[in-house]
């Protein structure tokens, strides 16, 4: 009767060797190396490119609709060292709602970690306006809070920026809105 | 007896060496799925706050909003605050987007400046994260000796790991198991610590300890999928690593506590049957190989089963099962065989790695530290499997993935230029209306009315002064005094003579004088009252028409911007033009570079699929031989 | 005879501002040409809105951008709406391979109706509700059910306006997530 014998075992023995002492990335031939690099040369141009086009069109768009004479920018920022969840942040300008925010995941995720939104972008004539602001969110133990803000400004020709900032800082636990001005 | 066993052992040996196909994978190093790059931005107070909108879009993975808005603030001059570590962020950013040459650029300039040691030790990390992806293991490596100092955490754990896995590519496996055997940082890496070890610490001869790790990776409560597989793939490892010391009983403990439903099944149930051989359990060795034999056969493990199964029969000395199932065998690779020569003609033909990035359904969208982990059941991608651990397939798939996402963005692009020129053209229009408004109301022909009236006045005035006509200077209520005197005088002169008559023309006589008189006395002042009010109607009139040519080198300059706006948006178009066709042949290049590795991989398939045949046709032929050298079946 | 005082100076207008003017009419009228004013058509971006889903969560349609969408606008009273909503959620539940993202918007003024329509329907897939018909507006919704199909890019593809989708339906599906 014919039998394999374990002399099987040496062969066992040095093809486990080969299969440890075998690395692991499937090298390409060194023909399409070349190829590969060249390849991926332009594709990173080609990104390049894209990225480039965009950020033309970004400052070319602002450029149009929000010229820095009469530019202002609204933007938000969140400083809560407890939770707070924020919910929906509603905006007016001169008695005009003129933005109406609701807040994703992750956008409130983003903004948790020290993102910065800018909420609304606008065109105002030289002279004093008013901003009004509300916001609402859940806080802790599920408690719901709605609270508001509103600042009278003087718009000069040239771009104003105005952050709104929710902060529990002041009064611990109580998230309020502060309102800062920036040059 | 001596021939055909020599022949049988050269072909075992030819089968088992084939083994090598198998099992490559477990004896890598592991890396983590995602490496964030956030974890290496510096802690910083926001006082830009263009800075925390492109954070607000960092933080959310929307990398090219990042860089787009990064790059405008910067432009623009509005991250005073922020230079150094803006300069980290793109470079981070666009690693993410794969532009791995810019931001070794990036890296590299940052250094060369004068940046807080924060920021600079996170460009050499990035810098060594790069070269190790790349390849330039050397490079990586001096990279990260120049860090200067602990790194906060989590990214020092992050870096001793790269470190190893550094030291683990260059072959240096002692130095690597020193480096991870302190080894403290986020636990969701430190089973991958531990993996690498133990792996380290076997490739350079430390087999017990090596071992005892790997087993500790092999029984850790995994979470998560992620978890799950590295797990699989301790126990892989420490199977084969005790097969190749003859452990078959730690091996086939090892092996059994691989999932059989995860990628590494497979090369588990060949590994428990070969433990089983090797504990002369050739009955034994039959159960997890027939189950292998059931699968699919592209997978390499499962076409090893086929001739394992039979050898297990001739051991067990049932040589009819034997021959019947290297008959099993040799049909059954020469069907796979056309099989892959279909594929690799389909592969030729073109779009196929659309159907494998079809397949993985978190492709979109994503960075660049994402791997392809499955491919898709679709026919003939189902091959490229063993493709999925070479760095430079998923390169190239990252790049091939891009460019089409690239060109389906390109819409959103033609799209606002488009709408540029439409605002362009409105607002020009809107401004030329409006100016042409102004310019009518300034008066341009109310203007010439205007200053005719004035030199008309002024002539009048001229000739009151040189005449020193003092009437006509009189106001309404002294006019028509004098009218009435006037008249009175002239109604008294019609009738006779009298006294009455004379008295009255007297009075009137006086009252004119008298008034005469006033107006001489008021003369000068009313005058020169006048003149000052001429002067001033003058100068408004010159004002006007001033403004009115202001205005009309305006309404030039206006259309000026407009010509400046729409010659930009012209640009862009063209840049975007150019841009499509690129990408086009960018990604048929790229296609055709990874068509080329597909069809190296599935010829390599088909050799290894040749050679198992060949084995097959051995064994049959020994088989044979015994048969007719007398022996029974 | 009396002279005409001041003559012509409220015409002339000694306070004409129009450097001020002209600096007004640059900034302050541009056109917005593009704001959206009409039912998104094939060929165009399919505007951006957030709203709450039945679980109170804010869910903004550009977040699903990457993947290719179904979006569907609702209301519990719509008859044909019931038959279009059993159709989705058949295809969402059995489909493999190109089984696209399925949004869905109620315009019922009172969530609850919405809420209840879902869990008699076992829908799966996300319910927005839209109370104060805002985005419904912004997409002009005129009769239900109106129903698009985006890309990954967020352009629509298609619009139906039947409660029925037809064969059609799978194919031009498969054809857009292939892309």
């Amino acid at each position: 009767m014919f039998c394999i014998r374990p002399g099987a075992r040496s062969w066992l023995a040095r093809t486990t060797l080969l299969v440890l002492a075998a690395t692991g990335a499937h090298g390409v031939a060194v023909g399409s190396e070349a190829e590969f690099r060249a390849v991926d040369q332009d594709v990173q141009a080609l990104k390049k490119e894209l990225i480039s086009l965009n950020r033309e069109l970004f400052m070319l768009e602002e450029e149009l609709l929000y010229p820095a004479s009469t530019q202002v920018s609204v933007f938000l920022s969140v400083d809560v060292g407890t939770f707070f969840a924020l919910d929906s942040v509603t905006l007016k300008v001169d008695d005009r709602e003129v933005a109406n925010y609701l807040y994703t995941e992750r956008e409130v995720d983003a903004l948790h970690r020290g993102g910065v939104q800018r909420l609304y972008v606008g065109n105002l004539k030289a002279g004093e306006h008013e901003l009004v602001a509300f916001f609402t969110g859940k806080g802790p133990h599920e408690r719901d809070y709605r609270r508001g803000t509103s600042l009278k400004f003087e718009k000069e020709v040239g771009t104003k920026y105005l952050e709104l900032r929710i902060s529990d800082r002041e009064a611990a636990l109580q998230p309020e809105f502060v309102v800062r001005q920036w040059d | 007896m001596r021939a055909s066993l020599e022949r049988g052992r050269a072909g075992l040996v030819l089968l088992g060496s084939v083994l090598l196909f198998c099992a490559t994978g477990p004896t890598r190093s592991a890396e983590p799925e995602e490496a964030r790059f956030d974890a290496a931005l510096p802690e910083v107070e926001i006082r830009d706050l263009h800075y925390g909108d492109v954070l607000f879009h960092f933080f959310q993975d929307d990398y090219l909003e990042a860089i787009v808005r990064l790059e405008a603030a910067a432009d623009l001059g509005r991250l005073p605050n922020h230079a150094s570590e803006a300069e980290l962020l793109s470079g981070g950013l666009y690693l993410s987007l794969g532009l791995h040459e810019e931001a070794r650029r990036i890296f590299d300039r940052l250094l060369t400046g004068n940046v807080p040691a924060g920021v600079s030790n996170r460009a050499r990390y990035y810098l060594a994260l790069i070269g190790y992806q790349r390849g330039y293991y050397d490079e990586a490596w001096s990279s990260l000796q120049r860090i200067e100092g602990p790194l906060p955490e989590p990214l020092e754990g992050e870096r001793r790991l790269l470190a190893a896995n550094v030291l683990m590519a260059q072959q240096r496996f002692p130095a690597a198991a020193e480096l991870l055997q302190d080894w403290h940082g986020a636990t969701g890496l430190a089973a991958y610590a531990r993996f690498n070890l133990g792996v380290a610490m076997l490739r350079s001869g430390a087999t017990d300890p090596g071992r005892r790790l790997l087993e500790e990776v092999g029984r850790i409560p995994a979470r998560s999928e992620e978890e799950r597989a590295l797990r699989d793939r301790a126990n892989l490892a420490l199977g084969f690593a005790s097969l190749h010391t003859k452990d078959a009983t730690q091996a086939a403990a090892a092996l059994s506590r691989v999932r059989l439903d995860g990628p590494f099944t497979n090369r588990a149930l060949l590994g428990l049957g070969w433990a089983e051989a090797e504990l002369n359990r050739p009955d034994r060795a039959l159960v997890p190989w027939l189950a292998l034999r059931e699968r699919a056969l592209i997978d390499s493990a499962v076409q090893e089963s086929y001739l394992a199964v039979p050898y297990a029969y001739a051991r067990l000395a049932a040589n009819g099962q034997a021959v019947e199932q290297y008959r099993r065998a040799v049909d059954a690779y020469a069907a796979e065989s056309r099989r892959l020569r279909e594929s690799i003609a389909a592969i030729r033909a073109g779009g196929f790695l659309d159907a494998v990035l079809d397949g993985a359904t978190e492709n979109r969208g994503a960075g660049w530290f994402w791997q392809l982990r499955e491919l898709p059941d679709a026919p003939h991608t189902r091959y490229l499997y063993h493709l999925l651990a070479s760095h430079e397939f998923q390169e190239g798939l990252k790049n091939y993935r891009d460019l089409r996402t690239m060109q389906s963005s390109l819409v959103r692009v033609r799209d606002s230029l488009e709408a540029f020129d439409a605002m362009i053209e409105a607002r020009a229009i809107s401004e030329e209306s409006r100016l042409r408004r102004k310019v009518e109301f300034l008066g341009g022909t109310d203007l010439a009315i205007l200053a005719e009236r004035q030199r008309a006045l002024e002539e009048r005035v001229q000739r009151i002064a040189t005449g020193r006509e003092v009437i006509a200077l009189a106001d309404a209520a002294e006019s028509r005094q004098l009218a009435s005197i006037e008249e009175l005088s002239q109604r008294l002169g019609s009738l006779p003579a009298g006294e009455q008559r004379d008295a009255l023309l007297e009075r009137l006589r006086v009252l004119r004088g008298v008034l005469l008189w006033d107006l001489d006395a008021e003369y000068k002042l009313r005058l020169s009252r006048l003149e000052r009010s001429l002067g001033g109607s003058a100068a408004a009139l010159v004002e006007a028409g001033q403004r009115i040519d202001q205005v009309g080198k305006a309404s030039f300059t206006a259309g000026g911007d407009t010509a400046a706006f729409v010659s930009r948006v012209a640009s862009l178009a063209g840049r975007l033009e150019g841009l499509e066709p690129q990408l086009g042949a960018a990604a048929a290049a790229q296609e055709r570079v990874l068509a080329e590795i597909a069809v190296a991989e599935l010829e390599a398939q088909q050799r290894r699929l040749g050679s198992y045949a060949t084995q097959a046709q051995f064994a049959l032929a020994t088989l044979y031989d015994g048969a007719v050298a007398g022996r029974a079946y | 005879m009396h002279l005409e005082s001041q003559a012509g100076r409220p015409r002339l207008a000694a306070r004409l501002h129009t450097a001020a003017l002209i600096l007004a009419a640059l900034a302050g009228a541009f056109a917005y040409p593009l704001a959206v004013h009409s039912a998104p058509a094939p060929g165009t971006f399919a505007p951006d809105f957030a709203l709450k889903d039945l679980d109170g969560r804010n869910q903004r349609l550009s977040e699903f951008r990457g993947e290719v969408v179904v979006l569907t606008f609702w209301s519990s009273g719509c008859g044909p709406c019931r038959e279009l909503l059993g159709q989705l959620a058949a295809h969402s539940a059995g489909a493999t391979g190109y089984a696209p993202r399925i949004v869905s918007v109620s315009l019922d003024a009172d969530p609850r109706r919405a809420s209840s329509m879902s869990r008699a329907l076992r829908l799966d897939f996300p319910v927005l509700v839209d109370t104060g018909q805002r985005t419904g507006r912004q997409y002009e919704v005129d009769r239900l059910p109106l129903t698009f199909l985006l890309d990954r890019e967020g352009q629509v593809r298609a619009v139906w306006r039947e409660a029925a989708l037809g064969p059609g339906f799978g194919d031009i599906v498969r054809e857009v997530s292939s892309e």
